[in-house]
């Protein structure tokens, strides 16, 4: 029931995202150009900021909480990792 | 004469088993003792070089405890060090090297640059490190024999100026800053600069100065104000110094109050503009603390500062001075008509004269004669920066003169980021804006005019990135058909922000 629960919101998950990067971060791309493998930081589409303001809507809308040295590049990318991260987050907490 | 890393060597006999440096993104920490005899080896092979005084050695060194003894290293065996950025594109610091007559390199063995020209003989393998020697000729242009550093500024012709300051330069500004902030061996600093940056000259010399310890963080955790809020927790640090747009974020993206940081007795901020809503929130989130607010260009070195008023005030819309000039500087205004004003009133350029100042630029004799000017027997330096004295013959920052803007706290000479879009095959014309608020850029605009229509962002990001580094870059590009101009064929940069 939980992990058909995940998968559900994972659907939306990108969708969701996808628009928070664009209308809310603003991120320089048309709709078209940003991909689920778009290299959001190591491209320079994402700034510093961005990211940290990113990581404030993970955490409040998913349930999530980042631990310091998880604010990194490589959890951030793209929205693909992103959705992964979320994803082992969240398994991790169902874990504990 | 007192040198620049003097009190350093000797806080390794009075505190030989104190921790000098914590590098924690690696656990690895080094006592004064081992710091000095890691220094002393270095500085040997150095000397057997048998450089002249004050010959320039290039730092090619990620920050780390590594990069600090090869920067004792090189001033124990009165060479200057030139920190390069290792994050910055090749043909940049390529460009650096050369302009500086370096005459070698260090750089981790097994790392070494690629934009060495010619294969260079490793001529000593110290500690992990390499240093390679540079073949130079004699150099054209002299410079002070007890220069300390060399640290590059952007510059209005489209290259980066290196600015020379001397072992008794830098200690003037070292020595006020460890007494006024009372530095001592309880105290913990955080290392948030880059070394090419010239905050870092507080956080390692007047921290290593006085005995306390340094905790080194990188480029990318000075990004990560959560992991700036576990490391001040976890080394108990007491004092801080960075810049505005840094300290801004860690109420809110810090999560600082999930964290103790009750130990912290000093923040101290400089660089930029502090917005006073933004500086109210940290003062409630760190209260503990007593804030100071440090000014001054790389050229001047910390030349001014303000005591921020612990309470009262509360009604203070407008961002705090930058104060008034410190023991070791003067401060004079330039004004409209041409005159100098010692007696700081009303409104005008900022001069600045005093022991701090720089030697000039590194073999760039008509750049430094254009920003010095003689009066009353002293050489000031024009600091571009507009001014105005309040009644208690306070400094308050008044915006820059030219298109010269502040990100981050550094310098961005926008002509510099034009040069480099220049170069790109298909960019006809160019122009860079910044949009401001508070004084601090918000945004940097480039508008171009292409031959072959958009260029997609990440395409001119990647090209700027490879010449220019990361602060430099424009937010956004923005394609016209035509640049508006002015009557002589210029670009009309009033119109252009009236886009903005």
């Amino acid at each position: 029931m939980y992990l058909q629960q995940i998968i559900i919101d994972m659907e939306n998950f990108k969708e969701q995202l996808r628009s928070y990067l664009l209308e809310e971060l603003s991120l320089p791309l048309q709709p078209e150009e940003l991909q689920d493998d778009t290299m959001l930081v190591s491209d320079r589409i994402m700034d510093s900021i961005s990211s940290l303001m990113l990581v404030e809507y993970l955490e409040k809308n998913y349930d999530i909480s980042f631990e310091p040295h998880e604010v990194t590049a490589e959890n951030l990318d793209s929205i693909n990792i992103i959705e992964s991260f979320v994803n082992q987050k969240k398994a991790s907490a169902k874990a504990a | 004469m007192q040198k620049l890393h003097s009190e350093i060597l000797e806080q390794a006999d009075l505190n030989p088993d104190a921790v000098a440096l914590q590098l924690p993104a690696e656990s690895a920490y080094i006592t004064y003792r081992q710091l000095h005899t890691e220094a002393i080896q270095l500085c040997a092979s150095l000397e057997s070089l048998g450089f002249p005084t004050g010959s320039i050695i290039a730092i090619y060194l990620p920050k780390s405890v590594k990069a600090i003894v090869a920067i004792l290293a090189t001033l124990m065996a009165d060479l200057a060090y030139l920190p390069l950025d290792v994050d910055a594109p090749d043909q940049r610091n390529q460009y650096l090297l050369n302009q500086s007559q370096a005459s070698a390199l260090l750089s981790l063995a097994g790392s070494e640059p690629g934009f060495l020209q010619r294969k260079n003989p490793v001529v000593d393998s110290v500690a992990g490190l390499s240093l390679q020697q540079i073949p130079r000729h004699t150099p054209k242009n002299k410079w002070p024999d007890d220069l300390a550093y060399v640290l590059y500024t952007s510059g209005s012709t489209g290259f980066p100026k290196g600015v020379m300051i001397t072992h008794s330069g830098a200690w003037a500004f070292v020595d006020w800053a460890k007494k006024t902030f009372t530095l001592s061996p309880n105290d913990v600093l955080t290392s948030i600069a880059p070394l090419h940056f010239d905050l870092s000259v507080f956080d390692i010399f007047a921290g290593l100065s006085a005995g306390a310890s340094v905790v080194l963080l990188l480029p990318e955790e000075a990004k990560n104000p959560m992991l700036l809020s576990s490391y001040m927790e976890r080394y108990g640090v007491t004092t801080i110094y960075a810049t505005p747009t840094l300290l801004q974020l860690m109420p809110r993206f810090g999560k600082a109050d999930q964290y103790d940081h009750r130990k912290l007795r000093q923040v101290l901020f400089a660089g930029e503009v502090f917005p006073i809503p933004a500086l109210r929130a940290l003062q409630g989130t760190w209260a503990t603390a007593a804030f100071y607010n440090l000014y001054g260009p790389t050229e001047t070195n910390v030349c001014t500062w303000h005591p921020i008023p612990e309470s009262g005030e509360k009604e203070r819309q407008s961002p705090y001075p930058i104060g008034e000039a410190c023991p070791y500087a003067r401060c004079a205004l330039l004004k409209e008509d041409g005159s100098v004003v010692e007696q700081l009133k009303g409104r005008g350029e900022l001069l600045v004269a005093g022991d701090s100042l720089m030697a000039g630029y590194l073999s760039q004799p008509e750049q430094t004669q254009a920003v010095f000017i003689s009066h009353n027997g002293h050489k000031w330096y024009t600091t571009g920066d507009l001014v105005e004295a309040d009644e208690n013959g306070n400094l308050l920052y008044r915006g820059r003169r030219g298109r010269m803007v502040k990100r981050r706290g550094y310098r961005i000479e926008l002509g510099e980021i034009e040069n480099a879009l220049h170069q790109h095959e298909a960019i006809e014309q160019v122009a860079c804006l910044a949009k401001e608020e508070d004084q601090r850029v918000k945004f940097i605009f480039a508008y171009y005019m292409s031959t072959v229509g958009p260029i997609p962002h990440s395409e001119i990001s990647e090209f700027l990135a490879r010449r220019l580094p990361d602060y430099m870059l424009p937010d956004r590009y923005i394609l016209l058909k035509a640049l508006p101009q002015t009557s002589s064929q210029k670009i009309d940069y009033p119109a252009l922000k009236q886009m903005l």
